[in-house]
C-alpha cells in the first residue's frame, strides 16, 4: 500500500480555528456536572475494554465490530458476545445438516436474561445476504419443551410475567455463523438452568437467509443444554422528577426490571401510556458516551396474579381495569458492567443510579 | 480539567479525533459533529491521564464509540452511504485517489488501517481502542491491505 500518499492526505485534515472556537464555547458554556472529591485516575485500556468479572464469567463491555448481524437498515454489532466465558453444558445436540459443526461458545446471564452463543461452521462458504435474520418467540405456546418448563418453573416464584426467546444469526467469517440465543425470563432465575433451542434455517416463509445454498434442511440444530445463572449485583435507579418516582427500577448486566405496586401510578399510566413505554426506544448510556439498546421490551400490569395483562412491543393485550401491579422488562443488546452505566432512558424519561 | 487545560488538550488532539471520525463516517460535517461531542465529554470527565498518549487513546476510543453509534443510525446510513467530497476536495489528485480508495473499504478494514498507518498504533493498542480482538485486528489489517493492493496500482510499497 502506498501509505505515504495516504498519510500526506490525512495530515491535511485539520481543525480550523472556527471549529476549535465553537467547541470551546460549547464546552465552557454547558453546565458542568459535579465532580467527585477524588479525581479518578485511570488509563485508557480500562475504558476501552471494560473487562468485568461477575461470579465466574467474563464479558467484554466494549462496543466493537468483529461480528455483525445484518438487519434491513443497519448493522448491529454483536462482538461482545465472542468473549463470553460462561460454560454451556450441552446435554443433547442434534445437527441436521451434513458437515455442519456446532460449538458452544459461551454464556452470560443474570437473574432475568441468559445469552448463549453457538458457533456454526459450515462446510462451504455461505451465500451473501442482507436479509433480516431473526425470529422471536413470545409466550409459551410454541416454545421448545425445556425452555417452556424452565420459564414456567421460575415464573411460579413471581407473578406470571411470561418470558421469551430470540435467536439471531451473526455473520462471522465466510463459512461461519454465530447463533446468539437470548432467553428472557419473567420470573427470577438462578443456579443451574436447563434450556433448549431449535435453530431454524429460516427457510420457507421466512426471508431465506440460506435458501439458495446447498443447505436444504429447515432446521440447523437442536440443543438441550444447561447453564449456571449466577447471582449478580444490580444497581437501582430513581427518577428525580415526577415520572416513575414510585417505580423500583433495577439494571442488571443483561436486564432491565422496573416494578411498581403503586396503584395511583399504575392506573395513571395504564393503557396508552403503557403501550407508549413498551414501544418506546430504551437504552442505557455508558460512561464513555456510547449507548446500549434495550430490546424485547414488554410491560405487564394487573390487579392480581390471575389478572395480568401484557403490553409487548408491537402488540397490546390490555383492558382497562383497576390495576396495582406494573412490571417493565427488557434485556440489553449485550452484557455491560453496571458500574459503567450513567443513565437509563425509556422514551422521554431518563433516570439515574441511586446514590 | 481547567479551561486552559481543556483548550490545550483540544488543540493537541483534535486533528487526530477529526481524522478518525472522517475515516469512520467519510463526511467532514459529521466528523466535526462527532469531534464536538468527544471534546464535550472530555470537558465533563473526571478522568486524568498519565500521558498524552493515554489522553489520545481515550479520545479515540470515545470517538470510535460515538462513530459506531452514528453509523448504526438508519438516518445516517441513508444519508451518508458514500464518501463525501468535503473531506478531500482540495487534495492533489494522487492523494485524493489514495484517500478515496481507503474510504471505499468496508469500515471494519478502514478503521484498523487508519489507526495503524496514520496514528501508528500497535495491533494491541488498536484492539484496546476498538474493542476488537488482537487476532481480528491482524486479520482485518491483512485483508484491508490485500483489498488496497487490488484497488491501488502502486501498492506494495509499505
Amino acid at each position: 500500500m502506498n501509505t505515504e500518499k495516504y498519510r500526506n492526505a490525512m495530515s491535511k485534515i485539520t481543525a480550523d480555528e472556527e471549529l476549535i472556537s465553537s467547541i470551546h464555547t460549547a464546552a465552557v458554556t454547558q453546565p458542568k456536572k459535579a465532580r467527585s472529591k477524588g479525581r479518578l485516575c485511570r488509563t485508557f485500556p480500562l475504558i476501552a475494554t471494560a473487562v468485568i468479572m461477575l461470579a465466574g464469567f467474563t464479558v467484554y463491555a466494549a462496543n466493537s465490530g468483529l461480528l455483525s448481524i445484518i438487519f434491513k437498515d443497519s448493522e448491529t454489532d454483536f462482538s461482545p458476545f465472542e468473549n463470553l466465558t460462561g460454560d454451556i453444558t450441552v446435554n443433547e445436540l442434534e445437527v441436521y445438516l451434513d458437515g455442519l459443526t456446532v460449538t458452544p461458545v459461551g454464556t452470560a446471564s443474570d437473574s432475568y436474561t441468559v445469552y448463549t452463543v453457538f458457533r456454526l461452521d459450515f462446510p462451504e462458504p455461505l451465500p451473501e445476504s442482507d436479509e433480516y435474520s431473526e425470529f422471536a418467540g413470545d409466550g409459551y405456546g410454541h416454545f421448545t419443551p425445556k425452555l417452556r418448563d424452565t420459564l414456567a418453573k421460575f415464573s411460579e416464584q413471581d407473578l406470571p410475567t411470561g418470558g421469551g426467546a430470540m435467536g439471531e444469526y451473526v455473520k462471522g467469517d465466510e463459512d461461519t455463523l454465530y447463533y446468539v440465543y437470548t432467553v428472557s425470563s419473567g420470573g427470577k432465575i438462578s443456579g443451574e438452568v436447563e434450556l433448549d433451542v431449535i435453530c431454524q434455517n429460516l427457510l420457507g416463509d421466512s426471508k431465506g437467509l440460506l435458501k439458495d445454498s446447498y443447505i436444504y434442511s429447515d432446521r440447523l440444530f437442536y440443543a438441550d443444554f444447561t447453564v449456571n445463572v449466577p447471582e449478580v449485583e444490580c444497581i437501582g435507579f430513581k427518577t428525580d422528577g415526577t415520572e416513575f418516582e414510585t417505580v423500583d427500577a433495577k439494571v442488571f448486566p443483561c436486564s432491565i426490571v422496573m416494578t411498581s405496586y403503586d396503584e395511583t401510578f399504575v392506573n395513571a399510566y395504564k393503557e396508552k401510556h403503557f403501550e407508549h413505554y413498551a414501544l418506546a426506544k430504551a437504552y442505557v448510556t455508558l460512561k464513555d458516551g456510547s449507548t446500549v439498546d434495550i430490546r424485547g421490551t414488554s410491560i405487564a400490569y394487573g390487579a392480581s396474579k390471575d389478572h395480568i395483562r401484557f403490553v409487548t412491543s408491537g402488540m397490546v393485550y390490555s383492558e382497562p381495569y383497576n390495576a396495582n401491579y406494573f412490571n417493565y422488562r427488557g434485556y440489553l443488546s449485550f452484557p455491560v458492567d453496571t458500574s459503567d452505566i450513567v443513565s437509563l432512558t425509556v422514551g422521554n424519561t431518563t433516570i439515574y443510579p441511586e446514590k | 480539567m481547567t479551561d486552559p487545560e481543556f483548550e490545550n488538550a483540544m488543540r493537541r488532539q483534535i486533528d487526530h479525533v477529526l481524522r478518525l471520525a472522517c475515516s469512520y463516517l467519510r463526511c467532514r460535517a459529521e466528523a466535526e459533529d462527532i469531534a464536538q461531542e468527544v471534546f464535550l465529554k472530555l470537558y465533563k470527565t473526571d478522568i486524568c491521564f498519565d500521558t498524552q498518549r493515554d489522553e489520545r487513546a481515550w479520545l479515540l476510543t470515545v470517538t470510535a464509540n460515538l462513530c459506531k453509534n452514528r453509523l448504526r443510525s438508519p438516518w445516517f446510513a441513508r444519508r451518508c452511504d458514500e464518501p463525501t467530497e468535503d473531506i478531500f476536495e482540495d487534495f492533489p489528485e494522487e492523494e485524493k485517489s489514495a484517500v478515496s480508495e481507503v474510504y471505499r473499504l468496508p469500515e471494519k478494514y478502514r478503521t484498523p488501517i487508519h489507526l495503524f498507518y496514520i496514528e501508528e498504533y500497535s495491533v494491541k493498542e488498536i484492539s484496546e481502542i476498538t474493542g476488537i480482538k488482537e487476532s481480528t485486528v491482524r486479520t482485518r489489517l491483512q485483508r484491508g491491505r490485500e483489498l488496497l493492493r487490488i484497488a491501488l496500482p502502486d501498492t506494495g510499497k509499505e
